[in-house]
């Protein structure tokens, strides 16, 4: 009794299927999905939990228009600041950037929480900012409780904003995505008219030596020691 | 002589005292386990009520009020997906058995959602581990080990934590997720039924029921049509599909009309959900949804977007989900608006005794009142519930230089004489679009002028999202007459999203889950056209956050553009 099943061809209809050319087609297609799916678990071996977490890359070209553009942000404590004005201290000090979202479930509470463990050590040192990506939920209110969940100091500024100003600078550095709830952990370094992106979620010490490294390469001393 | 027999008695006696004792005390602690396991779960609190330590990312300290279980496995332990970064489920059946690949949920995860590399690499992967334990489980939370001996990513936290609050948790994760088939039907989920109901107050008319109930019954009837047709050929399917095909069961709607007065309401749900238990609250409508509310609330029934301009916003509910803030909403836009401008005359807002208009009026005095400068003075012009409305009443308050708001519904609204000609002496008249029902009934405008503006809380005419007109293509396709289209296409925009979330659940019915799912995808473009955006998120409550104060004059002139 031939019991095996094909696309849903029983027994010998199976056998009668292959030779049609349509079977032959989806013969080929199973191949092929089999190579795919050894492609794959290649690729899933090569995740493992020592590799680093996150990648840095130089965005080029993007600064002047990123961050000459006039986009109006209204500050948690409600003052209204141009986003150019905010950022232009980069040429003294660096500016670490991220946008979040205080209603966010997974990643914006991790990539909060790593510039709380990273801003004692960059008193005086660099500028943090935190906008949020859902400005028409995050009012000042908000964003002030998230602050104080997240003992911010005052080096550490949250910014919320019209909902169009705010796509279009996500827009600007190419982290817009249609929809909040798939937005992704970016942390942008700005430093010395450079801009770096780092995509995923480092640890202190990661985010640290990654500054000085960057520090270093951008001739920026503000960080050395003392 | 010594009598043995009562002795026997006794110690029968004392042990089964001793066993009752037993029984009760176990039942006690396993509840008070219960409680411990999910105040650590969602509040990351231990069982001495200190927040717990946490180590994430190998070297940030955190604690429990940052990051918790909830936080990223989210309430009901089914995990999530945000911006790619995969959170595997966690509920009891998945931890404490093996795991091993299951064709229906990595077909979900490949399929579903944005994926980064990482994620994608993830989800294609083999994976596999054994059950968990309690001493596994504890290895796992405190070290990251995983039942198999291998490390969890560090942006799992590892937790301190004591032996109580694990105790606790293993109970509480057992019993997430955990689905008992009988009690499956107390949820209104039967084998091949999924029963919904829609719910109608007593000041809903018997038009605006029957096109609410035309769009329900056409999008339930097609979508039964095509369970059937999947169920008749289960390996026929295109692509996946019929990988799904057990979970699909026909839809079943009722119609859940209460009388009488609010008071009443609780008892009549009460009754409509004990002879048939419902999934969830489709749309429906109604002035007041107070009652409704607080009944899903208890029940944990997924009330999902009524039509109603007074939801609940005092303390937002877990289980209820609103379009928007109704008339609060549009008194906040109201009073952000008037503050911003320079010179404003003092607040005249006219409504009728008893209705919607009266507690409107609250909210914006409420809103006024909050802000110290510059102060906009509000008075009150009540109306009775038999007072006529007419030219004697209008004109003396037309001439005063006021900011007049109107709370007032749309057959009061049309008694407001033709304001062209008319002797206003910089009165400003701001008038809710939704009280009059403008987007189902536009204005004859040649009456109005630029003195009069609508709080407005839809997307600006011929700004319309286009998805309205395919929204409005389904209604026509399908023999629905549009005749109240605010509703219908509200109703359209629940029976889409609660599509969508039903085929990410399968055969998962977890209530909490399917809210968090429709937390995640109202954003995904499902907007029926109507909201400039529409957005949640965890815990939000409220889709539509914006109204825009729309001047008359504007309306007319895209109107004639039309």
């Amino acid at each position: 009794m031939v019991r095996w099943k094909i696309f849903g061809y029983r027994g010998l209809g199976a056998v009668y299927a292959i030779k049609n050319d349509l079977a032959k087609q989806r013969l080929f297609s199973v191949f092929f999905c089999g190579l795919l799916f050894i492609l794959g678990v290649e690729q899933s071996l090569a995740v493992e939990p020592n590799k680093p977490r996150y990648q840095i890359r130089e965005i080029q070209n993007t600064l002047d228009e990123a961050f000459t553009q006039k986009v109006s942000l209204i500050e948690a404590n409600g003052g209204a600041v141009q986003f150019s004005d905010l950022v232009a201290g980069h040429k003294q000090q660096p500016v670490i950037m991220q946008f979040i979202f205080t209603s966010c479930a997974n990643v914006c509470p991790v990539m909060s929480t790593i510039l709380r463990a990273v801003q004692k050590d960059l008193v005086g040192k660099a500028q943090l900012i935190s906008i949020s990506i859902d400005p028409e939920f995050d009012d000042a209110d908000e964003l002030q409780d998230y602050a104080k969940k997240f003992d911010a100091q005052s080096h550490w500024r949250f910014f919320t904003g019209e909902l169009n100003d705010i796509i279009r600078l996500q827009k600007q550095v190419d982290i817009y995505q249609q929809n909040k709830m798939r937005h992704q952990a970016v942390t942008f370094f700005l430093l010395n008219q450079r801009l770096f992106r780092l995509d995923g979620l480092p640890s202190k010490e990661d985010t640290l030596a990654e500054l000085d490294k960057m520090l270093e390469e951008t001739q920026l001393s503000v960080l050395s020691p003392g | 002589m010594f009598d043995r027999e009562p002795l026997i008695c006794l110690m029968i006696k004392a042990t089964m005292l001793f066993l009752l004792f037993f029984l009760v005390m176990s039942k006690a602690t396993l509840a008070n386990d219960f409680q411990i396991g999910k105040r650590f779960y969602e509040k990351g609190l231990l069982a001495d009520g200190t927040p717990v330590n946490v180590v994430l990312q190998g070297d940030i300290e955190a604690d429990g009020y940052l990051i918790n279980c909830a936080s990223c496995h989210r309430s009901s332990g089914y995990g999530d997906g945000e911006g790619g970064n995969y959170v595997p489920p966690i509920t009891g059946p998945v931890l404490f058995n093996d795991y091993a690949p299951e064709r229906q949920y990595i077909f979900r995860n490949l399929y579903q959602d944005v994926q980064t590399p990482t994620t994608r690499a993830q989800v294609h992967g083999l994976k596999q581990r054994a059950a968990y334990t309690e001493q596994l489980l504890n290895r796992v939370i405190t070290s990251g080990i995983n039942s198999d001996g291998e490390q969890l990513s560090p942006q799992m936290p590892r937790f301190m934590l004591d032996k109580a609050t694990l105790k606790g948790l293993t109970v509480y994760l057992k019993s997430l997720g955990a689905q008992n088939q009988d009690s499956l039907p107390k949820i209104g989920v039967e084998p091949d039924i999924l029963h919904f109901a829609t719910i109608f107050t007593p000041d809903v008319n018997l038009a605006e029921k029957a096109a609410i109930m035309a769009v329900f019954n056409a999008y339930f009837k097609r979508k039964n049509l095509n369970t059937i047709a999947a169920q008749k050929k289960p390996n026929y399917s295109s692509g996946y599909k019929s990988d799904f095909v057990y979970a699909q069961r026909q839809w079943q709607l009722h119609e859940w009309q209460l009388t009488g007065s609010a008071e009443q309401w609780t008892k009549q749900l009460a009754a409509f959900y004990q002879a048939q238990p419902v999934f969830s609250i489709l749309g429906g409508k109604g002035q007041r949804w107070q009652a409704i509310h607080e009944f899903c609330e208890q029940r944990s029934l997924p009330c999902l977007f009524p039509n109603t301009p007074l939801p609940v916003t005092a303390k937002t509910g877990e289980y209820t989900l609103y379009f928007s803030k109704g008339l609060q909403g549009e008194a906040n836009s109201l009073a952000t608006y008037l503050e911003s401008l320079a010179d404003v005359s003092p607040v005249l807002q006219i409504y009728r005794a008893n209705s919607v208009g009266e507690v409107a009026a609250e909210f914006l005095d409420k809103r006024l009142s909050k802000k110290q400068s510059p102060k906009v003075i509000s008075s009150h012009l009540i109306v009775t519930e038999q007072q006529m409305l007419d030219a004697a009443f209008w004109k003396p308050v037309l001439v005063q230089k006021k900011t007049l708001v109107l709370w007032l519904n749309r057959d009061d609204f049309a008694t407001l004489p033709s304001l062209n000609g008319n002797n206003l002496k910089q009165a400003s008249i701001f008038v809710s679009a939704s009280l009059i029902d403008l987007k189902n009934k536009p204005l004859s405008h040649q009456r109005y002028n630029k003195a009069l503006s609508f709080i407005w809380p839809w997307a600006l005419p011929n700004h319309e999202p286009k998805r309205l007109y395919r929204a409005r293509a389904w209604m026509r396709s399908r023999g629905v007459p549009i005749t109240h289209e605010l509703e219908q296409l509200n109703t359209f925009f629940v029976l889409n999203v609660v599509d969508y979330a039903m085929h990410d659940l399968l055969d998962r019915f977890s209530r909490k889950y399917s809210i968090e799912i429709i937390e995640r995808i109202t954003e995904n473009g499902l907007n029926p056209g109507l909201y400039r955006t529409m957005s949640l998120g965890p815990k939000q409550r409220f889709a539509v956050r914006k109204n825009s104060i729309l001047n008359a004059s504007l309306l007319m002139l895209k109107e004639s553009n039309r």
